[in-house]
Parts: structure tokens; sequence; C-alpha cells
């Protein structure tokens, strides 16, 4: 079985070589994945990888191809089925379901990236802070986080909605704002183990500014838990930013948003059901990608992880 | 460990005190007159009269008066009156809480049972197809929208099926019967995404014990496959499963907003969801104040526990 395993990629032949030199010959040495199913967890990262790269690809350039406009109606049209014309079919107003989905993926994406870019940008600088300085300041902050942690994220997020003002750029604040301790606590967690390291000693022995350690040894010791928590954190942005939609938070109905298209088929859900699974599903498959492809690069890039999973 | 418990509960009041003041911050710059809002709208009031209004409620007071005197009544269990109808909210809340409440247990349980079991199986059965599929179901529940879940199974099990109704609400002690039927859809929607995240965790919990020495030993020196899981494996791997299950409780809690509207059942999520809406001050405040109450205590119970039941913690 190790023969086999050790050709396909460096990730597995680190890890039969490993596994191999410790016991080897033995049927099952534990923390060693037989090779089919390494290429099964490959296969669904993989398949993450595609789901996200198709749709940053309908996200970008999707509105090209579409055949109709967002809101164009086509009053002869309601509620019809899928068709040569209308492949998803059509919704109560007559305006074709393919079209409005290539022009959700659209928000949906820009909303996970800008979200995950203000949690991110929030999380990793209050993260370094109080992971390097401890004390009272990680004391400080990690009791805003705690109380930030103490609401339920979505009434947090619709809360905070109201405080803004419905429109899609406060959809992404309010997203960003919540899902900020998430990623406060990945980089803290992780600071606090970079900084015993020697090599943090040394930098500080040779007299290099807190500013400089925190740049050039601290976080780019800490990226890789951070890359793992934004592709999972871009899955849970893009459900928020569904599911605020839903409720008709951030996207005034003709916007495409997939959760606002969910919601407003909803009503004629007997009559016509593909006007809601075709948003639905597009929501699924889209937060499955993220979610296949943060698992992919946490077994890929955290090792101790790596058996577990 | 009765220190712990202590530390425990002291860092609750600096955590709610946060709590309250975010909220009370949050709700205040809500744009938008409440009082307007109260007066519906034909505003043909005079300015005296919003003026009278707004005195009777006391928003013509310094905020830091409004946020002491609002946190001094809650703290005396009176949680102020709905600017709309008036009445008092925890009478609102005495009624509506127990949906709430019912709705999360119920999707608790009907979460944890398949998770806790297909977790364990297929960790014992690493590998196996059935770990695939408990792979397969975990990554799609975390991935699918519980607005849309629900959607799925309205249209299955009411339109299609006729099985169930598809909104409504009949209290337990009423119509117990009609209650479960109409509870059941909203749970289930509620309960798959608690599921798949439990389930997950689960998984890797019962792997990660598999993989310790003592297990290993316990297998040496011969004792049963069975008798391997249930004394060594289950008790260490439950207590990490414990707190995750804590934590996903908690949230079903905000899930609640979402579902609630939904399915119309007149429980605290759809309540405070209209007050944001309405822009009823009081509601919003107290209510959320409340939620995340129930939240921060529901962790603090399972942090308890798990100092309770991990041996190793106890003699601390």
């Amino acid at each position: 079985m190790s023969v086999v395993n050790t050709s396909s990629t460096s990730d597995i032949t680190q890890d039969g070589a490993l596994a191999g030199a410790a016991e080897p010959g033995t049927t099952r040495a534990p923390g060693r994945r037989p090779w089919w199913h390494t290429l099964f967890r490959q296969k669904l990262a993989l398949t993450g990888a595609s789901i996200v790269g198709f749709f940053a690809l309908v996200a970008l350039f999707g509105p090209l191809f579409a055949p109709y406009g967002p809101t164009e109606q086509f009053s002869q049209l309601r509620l019809t089925g899928p068709s040569q014309n209308n492949p998803f079919g059509s919704d109560e107003f007559g305006r074709d379901i393919l079209t409005r989905l290539l022009y959700g993926a659209r928000i949906s994406f820009q909303v996970g990236v800008i979200a995950v870019g203000i949690s991110a940008a929030i999380g990793v600088v209050l993260g370094l802070v109080a992971g390097y300085f401890g004390g009272w300041i990680d004391n400080i902050v990690s009791l805003l986080m705690d109380v930030l942690f103490a609401f339920p994220t979505i009434l947090l997020a619709i809360a905070l909605m109201a405080m803004l003002g419905n429109s899609l750029g406060n959809v992404m604040i309010a997203i960003g704002l919540v899902n900020a301790p998430t990623f406060m606590r990945v980089v803290r967690g992780s600071v606090l183990s970079v900084r015993q390291m020697t090599y943090i000693e040394s930098a500080v022995s040779v007299g290099a500014s807190t500013g400089t350690i925190l740049r050039r040894h601290v976080f780019p010791n800490i990226t890789a838990p951070l890359i793992v928590h934004a592709s999972l954190n871009f899955a849970t942005a893009v459900l928020a930013e569904a599911s605020l939609a839903y409720l008709g938070l951030g996207n005034k109905p003709p916007s495409p948003s997939w959760g606002s298209m969910v919601s407003s088929s909803y009503g004629f859900l007997q009559l016509a059901p593909w006007a809601a699974i075709a948003p639905g599903l597009a929501i699924g498959i889209t937060v499955l990608g993220f979610n296949l492809l943060g698992d992919g690069l946490r077994d890929a890039l955290d090792p101790r992880l790596r058996n577990l999973s | 460990m009765l220190k712990y418990i202590l530390r425990r509960i002291l860092l609750l009041i600096p955590i709610l005190f946060g709590v309250s003041l975010v909220t009370f911050l949050i709700v205040r710059s809500i744009p938008g007159d409440p009082v307007r809002v109260l007066l519906g709208a034909d505003a043909r009031s005079t300015p005296e009269q919003i003026a009278n209004i707004r005195r009777s409620y006391g928003l013509d007071q310094p905020l830091p008066v409004q946020y002491l005197k609002w946190l001094g009544h809650v703290l005396t269990g009176d949680l102020g009156q709905s600017l709309r109808t008036g009445r008092p909210l925890t009478q609102e809340l005495s009624m509506r809480l127990p949906v709430t409440i019912q709705l999360a247990s119920f999707a608790a349980v009907l979460g944890m049972i398949p998770a806790l079991l297909f977790g364990v199986l297929a960790a014992v059965k690493r590998n196996s197809r059935l770990d695939w599929m408990t792979t397969l179901t975990a990554l799609a529940g975390i991935s699918v929208p519980n607005f849309f879940l629900a959607t799925l199974l309205v249209l299955l099990f009411s339109y299609k099926l006729r099985w169930l109704p598809n909104v409504g609400y009949k209290s337990f002690s009423d119509a117990p019967l009609d209650n479960l039927q109409l509870m059941i859809l909203p749970a289930a929607s509620l309960a798959l995404p608690f599921m798949a995240v439990l389930m997950r965790f689960t998984r890797s919990a019962v792997l990660e014990v598999l993989g310790q020495d003592y297990v290993r030993v316990a297998r040496a020196k011969g004792v049963a496959q069975s008798r391997v899981i249930l004394r060594h494996v289950l008790p260490n791997a439950g207590i990490p499963v414990l707190t995750i299950a804590g934590i996903q409780v908690a949230s079903l809690l905000g899930g609640t907003v979402i579902v609630e509207q939904i399915f119309a059942l007149p429980g605290v999520g759809r309540y405070i969801y209209e007050a944001i809406s309405n822009r009823d001050y009081p509601v919003v405040q107290s209510v959320t104040l409340v939620m995340a109450a129930i939240f921060v205590l529901v962790s603090l119970i399972v942090d308890v526990l798990y100092a309770v039941l991990d041996p190793r913690l106890r003699n601390r």
C-alpha cells in the first residue's frame, strides 16, 4: 500500500514515509491512512477548490453570459418551469432564474470577500496584539470578544443592520464585524504558541522593534491557520448574507441575491418549486465548496490534524 | 473545583455587563424615532404630545441615565414594556420563551441522537462506507442554510406528501399532538446544521482517543472491542463533545430567529425580529439581553459540567 501512495503527491510522500519508517511491515499503523482514503480526502478538497473556482468565475464573468437582464420581466413567462430558453425556469415576475443566479453570484462573492476581509483585518490586529502582549491588553480584548460571542451571530447581524441601515455595503460591514471574534481567537491562539519560539526570543534579544517582530516573525508563522479559517469563514459569510437577504435585509426585492430569491419564491413553492430550489442549491453548493476547500487546506497545512480527519 | 466554578460565574458579570452595554448602544443608534413609530402612520400629534410620550418613556433623558435606569430595572426583574402594545415584557416573554425553548430543545434532541450515534460509529469503522456517508452528510448539513432546508421540508412533507402542516402554532398543553406535528419541521430545519457540526466533532474526538496509548494498551492486553469503546473511548471523547454540544445548543437560539419567521411560530426569535423592524426599543434591548444571558448561561452550565465530569479537573 505504501508503495502506491508514495508516488502521488508530496503530502502523501511525507505521510507515508514517516509512517513507513516508524513501523515497517505493520498492517495498520496508527496514524497512517490507506492511500484511497487520502485520495478521497484530496478528491473532496479538489471538488471544493473546483466549486470555489467556478463560483469565482461566475461571479466575475457570469453576467456577461446571462441571456437576459436580472430584472427583465416577461409577463407571459410567469412561473414557467425549466425549458430551453429558461434552463432553471422563471419566477413570479417572469424573470429568468438562471440570469438572476449569475448576477446573484456576484453579490455573494462580493459580500464574502469584503466581509471576510473586514473580519480578518480586525481579528488579526486584535489577535496579534492580545496574543503577543498578553496581560491586561489580552484581558480587555478577550473580554470584548467574549461579549460579542455572547450574542447569537445572526441576531447581532440583524441588529447591526438595523443600526447601519439597509444596504449591501452595510451587510458586508455587519457580517465582517460579527465574525471578527472568531478570527481573533484563531490568531491569538496561534500567536500564543509562536511567541514561545526561540526565534522570537532571539529577535527580541537582537533588539528588533515590536512592530518588526509582529510583522516579520509572528505574522508569517500564523498564516496557515489564518488561511484555513478564512476559507471556512467565507462559507459562514456567504450563509450569513443569504440569511440576511432571506429576511429582507441588505438586498431590496428586485435584487437577485440568492437568499432573497429563495424567500420571495416561498409563497409560490407549490406552483413553482424550481424558483426556490435553484437559488437554494446555489447557496448550498457554494458554501459546501468553501467548507471542502477549508477542510482540505487544514489537512494540508496543519500536520497535527492530518490524522484526525 | 468550587473555586473554578465560582471564577466562571464571576466572569459572567463583566460579560453580561458588556452585552447590556453593546445592546443598548446598538439599539440607541438605530435611526428612526420610536415615538413616531409608536404614534403610527397618522402623525398628526402636536409636538407637545410627542414630548409627553418621550418623557413618559424616559426617552428625553441623557443616554447614560437611560442606560443606568434600564440596567437597574432589569436587575430588579423589570424588563420594561413594549412601545407598541404597552404590554410588560416579562409577560410577553413568559408566553414566547416556552415556544423557543421547546423548539430549540426539540431540535437539540433530534440532532444529538444521530450525531452521537453516527459520529462514534464512523470513527470506529473509519474509512468504511458508513464513515463516508457520515462525512458527506455532515458536510451537506453545515452547508445548507436552515431557511432552504425548511423550504425543502415544507415542499416535501406539507405540499407533496401532505403529512405535516407548514405553518401555525398550538401550545403543547392545549393540543400535544398538534403541537408536535407543527413543531417537527421547524425543529428538523434547526437540527440538521447542529447535527452536522456535532457529528463531525464526535467523529474526530473519538478518533483522537482511539489513537491514544491507553487504548492501544487496552487492546494489547486483550480487552474486547466493545469494552474498549464503552469503557475507555467514550468517557474520554465524551467530555469535549459535551462542550461543543453546549455551544451548539446555545447557537440554536440564533437559528430560531429565521426558523420562527418561516413557520410563523410565536417565539422569542420572531418577536425580536419584528421588534427590530418596528424600532420597538425596549423589546429589542431587553430581549437581546435575555437571549444573550441564556446563551452565556448555557455555556457556563456546560463548563461546569465539564469540570464535574472530568476527573482531572474535579480535584482542582
